[in-house]
């Protein structure tokens, strides 16, 4: 996890935020399962669960720089949009399916959801938290989306993106009747985990999902 | 920064320069797919780069259709052209000859060295012309296999191709799973889509129907050289892309004269056609063109069933599919389907596309995401 790490300041203190959920990840992951990684980026989520799981992993990303690092690290990687590439396997094909920052920059992300939970046993979820408190306030104060270290570019820089909170992922859940096997809420840091008033205090929450029974 | 510092951070590039062919009899019989027998054959190959110690440094290049054994180099300093993929073979080249021995034979049934319709058939000691069997991409990358037993060589670390040479590349890996560590494969389908089945007839018809064709027996330096001529011309149209003709041609006529006839060449377009059509005309063998684009039209990884990964069953080859976004005649969702029927099959594949404008041919061009790719791809050998 140390790629460009005397570079880029920015790219620094991301891989080291994103330690902690990759962490996270590794460690729900049982070993020699088979996962699939939607928005793999440079995949380093996945040589981390190759080297330390024994998994079988391919990971999916519509950007061929991104494939390219992947190729790079030894990691399966497929250039496609999410939604179509996941439609190229069968059900069942994976024990997990992974959305590790990804839902906030598809399309339907319900729909994709929806789909990897018949793809695989169970989905784990990666997001930040668009109502943690600073957000809050800074909208109320400024009437301003904040430009920080998760969110650098201004708005007319920036993808399309799916704001969404702890709070409305719960709220998918049980609309869908989905069932919240696993919860991590982490602060603002997205070090320290948050215990309590999580749709407030929390920054960012991985979620494992996966259809009831 | 220093402008010195920055240039020794680059890894420098050279060339494998003058190069020449060599020729690999192989004695044993040869049995096609069909059935058919030869008692002999040759391959005409070139070489480039150290073969190491332990021998398992060796990177099999596959040619296209209309391609040859001379990938890289030059065969003398007068020599002003390289071989065809000069740009990606060569010291600290993304093949780099500095790591690899790179290998690239002319295929069986082929006509620039390699035995074929034009050869002389020992029991007539006549041109086999229509009697040479037909071959089919799995013909080929058998005779390709003893070449490589000749050579000492147990496993590739690489068999790379593009178009018809990622079909080659892909059969290795599914012929000879022990023998094929990885899988380079450019702009390759798995099966030809109709389209493209469609483009080779037009190309055939185009050599039957001339009136020099017949039936094959036609005499020494004679031959359907028109009809040839046409197939290319046609073929060659297929290999490019509307943007990448317009980028190179934008309609820019010759000048014309009151006088000119609807028979003289008007644009620039059609003088470049031309010009193909006639330097291949010179070069390669109407038999041999009809075989390979039969061998194109033929080849089917989808198997009885219909289900691609089960063509994959076998390979233990780590691959990588790239797709040029400009390819009409390969299409990307072709090269796709490759990939992912390999990862349904549990294998290591990736699959990346390349935005070049150049359609089917983009593979031939020097692209620094393409080098880029290839470089970090071998980089794990």
């Amino acid at each position: 996890m140390s790629e460009n790490s005397s570079k880029s300041p920015f790219l620094r203190r991301t891989l080291k935020r994103r330690q902690i959920d990759f962490e996270i990840m590794v460690d729900w992951v049982e070993e020699d399962s088979r996962v699939l990684d939607l928005g793999c980026g440079r995949g380093i989520l996945l040589r981390e669960l190759v080297d330390r799981k024994k998994v079988y992993g391919v990971g999916v990303d519509s950007d061929l720089r991104k494939i390219a690092s992947c190729v790079k690290r030894g990691v399966n990687a497929f250039q496609e949009d999410v939604s179509l590439a996941l439609r190229r396997f069968k059900p069942n094909s994976f024990d997990y399916v992974i959305l590790s920052r990804t839902l906030e920059l598809i399309d339907e992300p319900g729909r994709v959801i929806q789909e990897a939970l018949s793809v695989g046993s169970s989905v784990l979820v990666g997001a930040v938290n668009r109502g943690y408190w600073r957000n809050r306030i800074s909208f109320l104060l400024h009437g301003k989306t904040k430009r920080n270290d998760v969110y650098p570019l201004w708005w007319e820089e920036s993808p399309l993106s799916n704001h969404l909170s702890v709070g409305e992922l719960h709220a998918f859940a049980s609309r869908n009747g989905l069932e919240v096997r696993r919860l991590v809420y982490l602060k603002g840091d997205w070090n320290t985990v948050c215990r309590t008033l999580p749709n407030w205090r929390a920054g960012y929450a991985i979620f494992e999902l996966a259809s009831p029974g | 920064m220093n402008d010195a510092r920055h240039v020794s951070e680059i890894s420098f590039e050279g060339e494998v320069g003058i190069v020449r062919h060599h020729d690999f009899l192989c004695e044993e019989e040869f049995y096609f797919e069909s059935g058919s027998v030869l008692p002999a054959f040759q391959l005409r190959y070139e070489t480039y780069g150290k073969l190491n110690e332990s021998r398992d440094n060796a990177i099999l290049i596959c040619h296209a259709l209309s391609g040859d054994h001379h990938c890289a180099g030059v065969y003398s300093l007068n020599d002003r052209k390289t071989g065809w993929w000069n740009q990606m073979v060569g010291p600290g080249k993304p093949i780099d000859t500095n790591r690899f021995f790179v290998i690239c034979s002319n295929c069986l049934g082929g006509c620039q060295g390699s035995t074929g319709p034009t050869s002389i058939d020992p029991k007539t000691g006549q041109a086999y012309r229509l009697s040479f069997p037909l071959p089919s991409i799995r013909d080929m990358v058998a005779a390709q296999s003893r070449l490589i037993d000749f050579l000492g060589i147990q496993k590739l670390c690489c068999v790379v191709g593009g178009s018809m040479g990622g079909m080659q590349a892909l059969q290795w890996a599914i012929d000879f799973p022990d023998r094929v560590e990885s899988v380079l494969a450019l702009a390759t389908t798995p099966r030809q889509n109709n389209q493209a089945i469609a483009f080779n007839a037009v190309g055939r018809a185009a050599i039957l129907q001339d009136p020099e064709w017949r039936e094959g027996q036609y005499a020494p330096g004679e031959g359907p050289d028109v009809g040839l001529s046409v197939a290319r011309m046609m073929a060659h149209i297929t290999y490019l892309s509307d943007e990448g003709l317009d980028k190179k041609f934008s309609r820019v006529r010759r000048l014309l004269n009151s006088d000119q006839t609807i028979e003289e060449i008007e644009f620039e377009v059609e003088s470049y056609l031309r010009y193909q059509g006639d330097a291949f005309v010179n070069r390669f063998d109407p038999i041999t063109y009809i075989y390979f684009t039969k061998a194109l039209d033929r080849f089917d990884l989808y198997g009885e069933n219909g289900i691609l990964e089960e063509a994959f069953a076998d390979v233990t080859a780590r691959t990588l599919v790239v797709g040029f976004t400009s390819d009409w005649l390969f299409p990307p969702e072709q090269n796709r389907r490759i990939a992912a029927a390999m990862l349904r099959a549990g294998k290591n594949a990736s699959y990346a596309e390349v935005d070049m404008k150049y359609g089917h041919d983009s593979f031939l061009i020097d692209s620094p995401e393409l080098s880029r790719l290839i470089c970090n791809f071998l980089q794990e050998s």
